[in-house]
């Protein structure tokens, strides 16, 4: 998207709706001189002791008549006196200062007062993972990471506003997103859903998640929070709002589809071909992870006559000495299951190891040597526990592991019916989910055929060049996709 | 308020507190195949039920019971085991000598009826007392499926035509078909399918042999993976009364029916196409001569012929019809009723004309 | 006039088709075959046909009778606006009434397969009282809720017939067909009768009408529904009648699924009970939206809360459903339901299409 600046003015007000960009009038004599600049990607003090004070201790002895003048008074080896305005704008977005002398001037000076921000030791991505692309993360504090996104998208239209949420904490939250691009109604509700929160300590951005959500009633994230910046980029490009809260490496983006907790960063850097099945290897693994175990409740249960004739012997064999029925049976090894997650999650490191393999390993074994449970079961709970973690973003996933047990009880009650009615029940309430007003279940419904594209499969660059459909951007176009080549015929060139 | 707190709490109660019947599938006995005979007093109906103890190795049981009939023999078996019977796996149902001649149609109308049971319920006739066979497969052999599987592997690749619940119902429900089925028999002491029992209407006319089931699996289907021999006599072979056989092994066939002519006497006309593959030839038969394999070829033709002619005519004289001979001309006709046909099937006309080709034949 | 429904209550043209198909396809489609073959014997597929074609006639006639008078109004508001209050309410009233019996006797029809052959000692109330929640959710959100259900009854039942007739093409008889035309044609137009049966329900789009976005353009929508309906009724029969004898139709009470019975694969075997669960959503799907426009109507002339004109007809369902045990009175409300079907679709749609017509050649002249 084009941004079509004509002057100066209009880029310092297109900049000043953001809430880094500071604009310092120092008084230099009689003349007022402005700077501009965001402060969060400078160095602030670097600039007062360089620029502001230099300039200052000049203006004693002797006045500036025109802008290049500064070129002599300041210290700083990279100043550049220009009116263009791409130049300004590239710049001014890579750290640099603006030194206005007068009002509406079109020249200025440009200072470079940039700072490589002090990333954090280690700000590796810790909780998502991926095997290629970048792995930067956003750290606790709000200035480093609005200079980490800033660093990336290099367009003035990146407007963050601060409001300061929580009676006690008064913690500064940001509501970022790109002008003219992104859709004001999304932009209205966060702002709003956000100064009406009444809280007294926001702890973190889930807080925020969670007081801004449309339905507080369901197990389903309404909004995708993520560590990665590469990931809150390709939202924000995409129209959609993100909020960061200082003091949480996490930035929750909306509105969010259901199919959004499902893309991986990975899926873009790998071809389309790879990207498109190992998406639809984790859309599987989800399904399979929320009805093995129910069906295998609902057919040993109810249904005896839908197994084939050839498994009969191993699973009537695997049962053969258990004594419970098999709910029951279903019951306690997922609860197991949970245990072994939540006492892991907690356990220190050293500790962690050996525990997990006696859980696992030695709990499991000896639970089907003790005939408590089968070993066909024992294999199905796992990997459906398994298949539920394949889900890039973590809140998701414990939705799923939350969602077996209805799907369980109800099977255990009605078998296959049961499942439907759960499935019924299951899909009526994501349908009448809303993430910040925007339907959660597009493109599947309302259907949206063109919205297919990036779902369940992710479909080649050429094809995606526009932005999604459902989040209403003002400019949909990405870019041009390149003109197909002219196919020649056998053996010519 | 107190009202609506509560009535949320009572239909959960009464929600959770009502299951429906459970089958848990370890606590059930399966019953794998039911036998049915007549005896001097009444009817005797035999369960095969398995009860698997070790891995890979199932223990099998037979259990009797006799009664003045077969309807509700099962819930009569229940009285003799601890876990309760269930049919929804029977695969094999059995019906003992006396027993098919008198008739089988309560029996299959309480099968076909009954929606726990699949349509790929394998039946089949006995040359004797039906429990017999049961006993012999509880002694020999501790696989509970079988008869069934020995059934459906002879029809994928041996002699049968396909055969099972739906298409035994299909034919005796059907106007003008008959029913046919598998027909054991017990050699010492082992079973074997020997051929196919023809019914009219529910009860059991003749037997039929393995040879003979061929050709009605080629008159009524693609009959595949069949074989049999053939006759040939060479310009070699001066010995008396010693013949030389091909053995072929059939990959396709196809029978195409022309109905010539309805009232008053219909005629049929039937031209079978088969494509074969030779698997054992006599040794002065040379392969690789055309002239001798079209020779062999127009030999293998009108021994079919013969052969075909021969087994409609048995089929006309026991005024069976496994073939659907009935159906054909029921489908050709304006006006046409099942018990007028029944009287002129013996006389209606039948031409056969059979093509046989050589596809390959083998390696040498 | 301007719609009196809420920009953000609409859909989108094109989702009338799994509406249409939710409504008219109900448990009929597991057991028409039976008594389809009663008259007309095996040349019945012409019945289908036959009604299929009368069907597109009323549908067009439904869309004149709604397009042609001033916008987006519902059937009700016509129906007061030609009869007057008084004579048209109780028109709109018998018309929820219609709506209201037709969900209950989809359900108990539905019940019935599953205690057949699911089931067969289930205690039926809790079974019910979880379904009825199951509704009052889809309902209680709104129009586009019970769309949605019918776009997922849409996609799971297709998933399961499409396959279905295709695997049981091996043990079809094509043979069973002929000879074609041997049948009178009153029988036909008997067989057409109890094959209307089963195209009825699309009626719920006279009350759903102001509901959709651009209702002119759903209009190819809705024929093509009713296209799609019929083709899939016709290939429904046509495999049922190559698959059975006739005799052994004549025994057979619930068809289509005992076609799934001979369907095996490596993994599964007898899949009735699987596909019986997928239907379950077809059907609440189409119970959501007859409730749903019954309720519908209850506020347009009573101007009843349509959650608690909801609440009572669910508590009614549930009460009859616990006392009407008797197969005997069940046969008789549906005979009933299909006769009152029969004239309220070849009888009053084209008596207000008539209606409709003159009023606006008078209006003009």
């Amino acid at each position: 998207m084009k941004t079509e600046l004509k002057n100066l003015d209009q880029l310092l007000k297109l900049s000043g709706l953001s809430s880094d960009f500071k604009k310092t009038v120092i008084l230099l004599g009689e003349q007022e001189v402005s700077i501009f600049y965001y402060s969060t990607l400078i160095d602030a003090k670097w600039m007062q002791q360089h620029l502001i004070l230099v300039l200052q201790n000049r203006s004693l002895d002797s006045e500036i008549k025109k802008i290049e003048d500064i070129k002599a008074w300041i210290p700083i080896n990279d100043i550049e006196i220009t009116d263009d305005l791409t130049n300004i704008q590239f710049k001014l977005l890579k750290g640099y200062a603006i030194v206005q002398l007068h009002e509406n001037d079109q020249k200025c000076a440009l200072v470079n007062i940039a700072d490589n921000h002090g990333l954090r030791e280690n700000n590796d991505t810790e909780n998502e993972f991926s095997v290629v692309g970048p792995k930067v993360g956003f750290v606790e504090d709000l200035d480093t990471n609005i200079g980490l996104l800033r660093a990336q998208i290099n367009l003035p239209n990146l407007i963050i506003k601060e409001i300061i949420v929580g009676t006690t904490s008064k913690t500064k939250v940001a509501i970022i997103y790109i002008d003219g691009l992104t859709n004001e109604q999304y932009i209205q509700t966060v702002e709003q859903r956000l100064t009406d929160i009444d809280i007294d300590f926001v702890f973190d951005s889930s807080l925020l998640d969670q007081m801004m959500s449309d339905n507080s009633l369901t197990p389903f994230p309404l909004f995708v929070s993520t560590e990665r910046r590469d990931r809150v980029v390709y939202s924000l490009i995409n129209g959609q709002v993100a909020v960061i809260s200082d003091g949480s490496p996490y930035i929750v983006t909306g509105p969010s589809t259901l199919f959004d907790f499902f893309i991986s960063a990975e899926d873009y850097y790998l071809p389309w071909i790879l990207g498109s099945f190992f998406r639809l290897i984790r859309i599987f693994g989800v399904i399979f992870s929320l009805f093995s175990t129910s069906m295998y409740v609902a057919i040993t249960t109810f249904h005896y006559e839908a197994i084939p004739k050839d498994l009969l012997n191993p699973l009537i064999f695997s049962r053969m000495n258990v004594p419970f029925p098999p709910f029951f049976e279903v019951l306690f090894l997922e609860i197991t299951i949970e245990f072994l997650r939540e006492a892991g999650a907690r356990l220190p490191t050293k500790i962690g190891q050996t525990l997990g393999i006696v859980g696992g390993i030695v709990i499991g074994q000896a639970a089907v040597a003790a005939a408590l449970t089968s070993n066909i079961l024992l294999i199905l709970v796992a990997l459906s526990a398994l298949a539920s973690f394949t889900t890039p973003i973590y809140k998701m996933s414990n939705t799923i592991r939350f969602l077996r047990f209805p799907f369980i009880i109800l099977s255990a009650i009605w078998g296959g019916i049961g499942i439907f009615i759960g499935v019924g029940f299951l899909f009526i309430h994501m349908i009448r989910l809303k993430s910040l007003g925007a339907p959660y279940t597009v493109p599947i419904f309302p259907l949206r055929i063109m919205s297919f594209k990036d779902s369940f499969i992710r479909s080649s660059f050429q094809i995606l060049n526009k932005r999604p459909q459902h989040l209403r951007p003002k400019s949909s176009v990405k870019y041009l996709p390149k003109q197909v080549k002219q196919k020649n015929d056998l053996d010519e060139e | 308020m107190f009202m609506r707190k509560i009535f949320p709490v009572f239909i959960l109660c009464a929600v959770l507190s009502a299951c429906a019947d459970p089958k848990i599938v370890n606590k059930i006995c399966l019953v794998h195949a039911l036998s049915f005979d007549t005896v001097a007093n009444g009817k005797k109906s035999t369960a095969l039920i398995s009860q698997f103890k070790e891995k890979g190795k199932t223990e099998l049981y037979v259990l009797h019971t006799e009664s003045n009939s077969n309807l509700g023999a099962v819930s009569r078996l229940n009285t003799r085991t601890n876990d309760p019977l269930e049919r929804g796996q029977l695969r094999m149902a059995l019906f003992g000598k006396t027993s098919a001649e008198k008739g089988i149609g309560t029996e299959i109308h309480q099968f076909f009826r009954n929606p726990k049971i699949s349509s790929r319920l394998q039946l089949g006739v006995v040359d004797r007392d039906a429990s017999e066979l049961l006993e012999i497969i509880k002694k020999t052999h501790d696989e509970p499926f079988f008869l069934s599987d020995m059934i459906e592997q002879n029809m994928r690749s041996g002699n049968l035509p396909l055969v099972n619940l739906h298409v035994s119902t299909f034919n005796y429900y059907g106007e003008g078909r008959d029913m046919f089925l598998p027909y054991f028999k017990i050699d010492h002491g082992e079973v074997r399918i020997d051929g196919l029992a023809l019914f009219r209407s529910d009860k059991k006319i003749i037997e039929i042999s393995m040879k003979d089931a061929f050709l009605l699996k080629m008159l009524i289907q693609n009959s595949k993976n069949g074989d049999y021999k053939v006759p040939v006599s060479g310009k070699e072979s001066n010995k008396q009364g010693s013949e030389d056989f091909i053995v072929l092994r059939s990959m396709h066939s196809k029978a195409n029916y022309i109905v010539n002519k309805v009232n008053p006497i219909p005629s049929i006309s039937i031209r079978l196409n088969l494509v074969t593959e030779l698997e054992n030839a006599p040794k002065w038969v040379d392969l690789r001569s055309e002239e001798q394999l079209t020779q062999l070829e127009k030999t293998m033709g009108s021994y079919f012929k013969k052969e075909i002619e021969k087994f409609l005519s048995l089929l006309k004289e026991n005024k069976v019809d496994p073939v659907g001979l009935g159906d054909l001309v029921r489908s050709r006709s304006k006006e046409w009723s099942a018990q007028d046909f029944e009287k002129i099937y013996q006389v209606i006309e039948t031409s056969v004309s059979v093509q046989v080709k050589i596809a390959n034949t083998g390696s040498t | 006039m301007k719609n009196p429904v809420d920009e953000k209550h609409l859909i989108s043209p094109f989702l009338i088709v799994p509406l249409m198909y939710v409504s008219m396809v109900g448990v009929g489609v597991l057991n028409f075959q039976r008594e389809l073959a009663e008259h007309a014997g095996y040349n019945a597929y012409i019945s289908v046909v036959l009604v299929g074609s009368s069907i597109h006639l009323i549908l067009w006639m439904i869309y004149k009778i709604l397009c042609s008078n001033q916008e987006g109004l519902d059937v009700t508001a016509i129906n007061t606006t030609y009869f007057g209050k008084i004579a048209g309410n109780i028109i709109n009233f018998a018309i929820v009434l219609y709506f209201c019996f037709g969900a209950y006797i989809e359900f108990r029809a539905y019940i019935e397969v599953i205690q057949l052959w699911v089931f067969p000692s289930m205690k039926i109330l809790p079974l019910s009282t979880i379904l009825v929640l199951l509704i009052y959710y889809t309902v209680s959100g709104g129009f586009r809720s019970v769309t949605g259900l019918s776009f997922l009854g849409l996609l799971i039942t297709l998933a399961f017939i499409l396959p279905e007739n295709l695997l049981v093409l091996p043990y079809t008889h094509p043979l069973n067909l002929m000879p074609l035309f041997n049948h009178s044609i009153t029988d036909i137009l008997l067989s057409s009768k109890s094959m209307l049966y089963q195209f009825m329900g699309f009626e719920a789009l006279l009350l759903f009408y102001p509901f959709i976005k651009s209702p002119t353009k759903s209009q190819k929508w809705a024929h093509l529904a009713v296209f799609f309906i019929t083709l899939m009724y016709l290939m429904l029969i046509i495999n049922t009648f190559m698959y059975y004898s006739e005799g052994q139709l004549h025994e057979i009470f619930w068809p289509t699924i005992d076609m799934l019975k001979i369907i095996e694969g490596p993994v599964f075997q007898r899949i009735e009970y699987l596909a019986i669960s997928m239907w379950l959503i077809k059907i609440l799907a189409g119970i959501s939206l007859g409730l749903w426009a019954a309720c519908r109507g209850m506020k347009n002339v009573f101007k009843i809360k349509p959650r608690a004109s909801l609440i009572a007809f669910l508590v009614g369902i549930l009460i009859l459903e616990y006392f009407l045990k008797d197969r005997s009175i069940i046969r008789w409300i549906s005979e009933f339901y299909s006769d009152v079907g029969l004239y309220f679709i070849y009888g009053y749609i084209p008596i207000m299409f008539v209606v409709t017509q003159l009023r606006k050649n008078w209006n003009k002249g």
